[in-house]
């Protein structure tokens, strides 16, 4: 008798342990360098003093905007093929598939085609639930999406809010995993859209100068995802991103006059297909 | 076995326990995000969606969010939080690239010389062609850029006249927003919200 309630105390010590640790990896695992410190001006207050940086780059949603008003044409054969949602299987693959059908939501809805839109929120409604994410593409979205099915302003409203509480809901709980991967397939969905409804290369259109402005972009969203890069699968990402940021840093090289070459221009493309491949498979 | 009940009670109560504590960490950048931290007056026709930041901290805590501000695009920005925190600061800051050239190598090679009159100019055969004399060693520089970022500081919030910073970038880049909570000799937690906001285009004139 004794050995088994010895036994059931370590088995309680350890559950106690086990679900501790759970704790304190949800509460600081996106709140880096969170040492407990006492407040100096009084001892009976235990506080942490956070100094932790985050990381945005606007979303996908402000890139299609710009392109519609620029006068970019829409190409709806270079987005992605809804019907393969279910062949994404891992969770690195599901959450960097959503990011790009979530791109391609937003995408549809500026160029206002409504039977696309729909079919690019089911197909995010299928890997979000597969991936437990509850914000975003649930029922209430989907019910304000068939209301207002003919009114592109407010389909603009309603999948900028379902971008908006996704990551809202992936920030608050600590999967930065699956944030990184949605806003790295995000991004590279919404510039290969942007560099494919550019055809002929121009130099001074303002649309080529916003994909070389994505370079920015690039380099915040490098930073954000190297937080989390020993995660390896982040990692994997992370090296592709370099590549392409290698390919971006030739810009920096330009004289002032020259925003981005057609060479360079050609090169971006070229990585970004390699990349968006590699992920859709 | 009424110990063993008791221990299994424990466990499952401390893991009930914990688990609470654990969700009431989580769910901050929802909350904040539902809570009315800004005005009407201050948000006005912006689109706040994106770029912002909700977050719970505490007083003597601080923080940082980098953004990317698109070129050509109206922003408003600005940094409000419970009122129990106290003041809170906050510094707007732009790091610029600057490139500078620098030699990344100096070589050392061999080139032919070439006969010159008391002037300086080269002297030409009957075929018109230099005259070599031999050979000299000479240094040959490869240079390459270097990239140096200096921050400047373009809003601060303890002696700015206006509580928000708009901006109209000409140029795409990215921004760093610090923000300082007071320290007090009671801290407490609270909500914060770091407003990002761009001004709504024409074409799309939906308010929140």
């Amino acid at each position: 008798m004794s050995m088994k309630i010895g036994n059931h105390f370590y088995l309680f010590l350890l559950n106690t342990l086990f679900v501790s640790a759970i704790v304190i990896s949800c509460t600081f695992d996106t709140k880096k360098a969170a040492p407990l410190v006492e407040d100096e001006s009084n001892g009976d207050y235990l506080i942490y003093q956070m100094d932790e940086t985050s990381y945005k780059i606007p979303s996908p949603m402000e890139l299609f905007l710009y392109l519609e008003q620029n006068g970019a044409g829409f190409v709806k054969e270079s987005m992605h093929d809804a019907s393969k949602q279910s062949t994404y299987l891992s969770r690195k693959d599901k959450s960097l598939n959503l990011g790009i059908y979530s791109a391609d939501l937003a995408y549809s809805t500026v160029f206002g085609d409504f039977q696309q839109t729909l079919t690019f929120f089911d197909a995010a409604k299928s890997l979000s639930s597969d991936l437990g994410l509850h914000e975003g593409y649930g029922e209430q979205i989907a019910g304000r999406i068939d209301q207002n099915l003919t009114n592109v302003d407010s389909l603009i409203d309603i999948t900028t809010d379902s971008y908006d509480e996704a990551t809202l809901f992936l920030e608050d709980q600590g999967l930065a995993d699956i944030l990184g991967f949605i806003v790295a397939g995000g991004w590279i969905e919404s510039l290969h859209l942007s560099i494919q409804s550019v055809g002929e290369y121009q130099q001074t259109s303002p649309l080529i100068e916003r994909i070389a402005d994505q370079q920015v972009l690039l380099d915040n969203l490098l930073q954000f995802l190297r937080k989390y890069s020993e995660n390896n699968q982040i990692l994997e990402v992370v090296t592709q991103l370099e590549e392409l940021q290698e390919v971006y840093d030739q810009l920096y090289y330009n004289d002032e006059n020259t925003v981005i070459t057609k060479e360079q221009f050609v090169a971006i493309s070229n990585k970004v297909i390699e990349i968006r491949e590699s992920i859709i498979h | 076995m009424l110990r063993f009940n008791i221990f299994h009670k424990i466990t499952i109560s401390t893991s009930i326990i914990l688990l609470l504590v654990a969700v009431s960490f989580s769910g901050q950048a929802q909350k904040c995000a539902k809570k009315k931290l800004a005005d009407k007056e201050i948000r006005e026709d912006y689109d706040y969606r994106g770029q912002s930041l909700f977050i719970e901290l505490g007083n003597g805590d601080s923080t940082t969010l980098n953004i990317v501000l698109y070129s050509k695009q109206n922003y408003r920005i600005f940094v409000v939080g419970e009122q129990k925190l106290g003041k809170i600061d906050y510094e707007i800051i732009v790091p610029r690239k600057k490139f500078n050239r620098v030699v990344q190598n100096i070589q050392q090679k061999k080139v032919t010389a070439y006969k010159k009159d008391p002037n300086g100019f080269y002297l030409y055969n009957t075929e018109g062609e230099r005259i070599p004399i031999g050979e000299v060693m000479v240094n040959d520089t490869i240079w390459s850029r270097e990239t140096n970022t200096t921050e400047e500081l373009v809003y601060n919030s303890r002696d700015a006249e206006s509580t928000f910073w708009t901006a109209t970038p000409g140029k795409t880049q990215m921004i760093s927003i610090k923000v300082f909570v007071e320290k007090t000799d009671k801290p407490q937690r609270g909500c914060i919200g770091v407003y990002v906001g761009r001004e709504f285009s024409n074409a799309y004139q939906f308010r929140r």
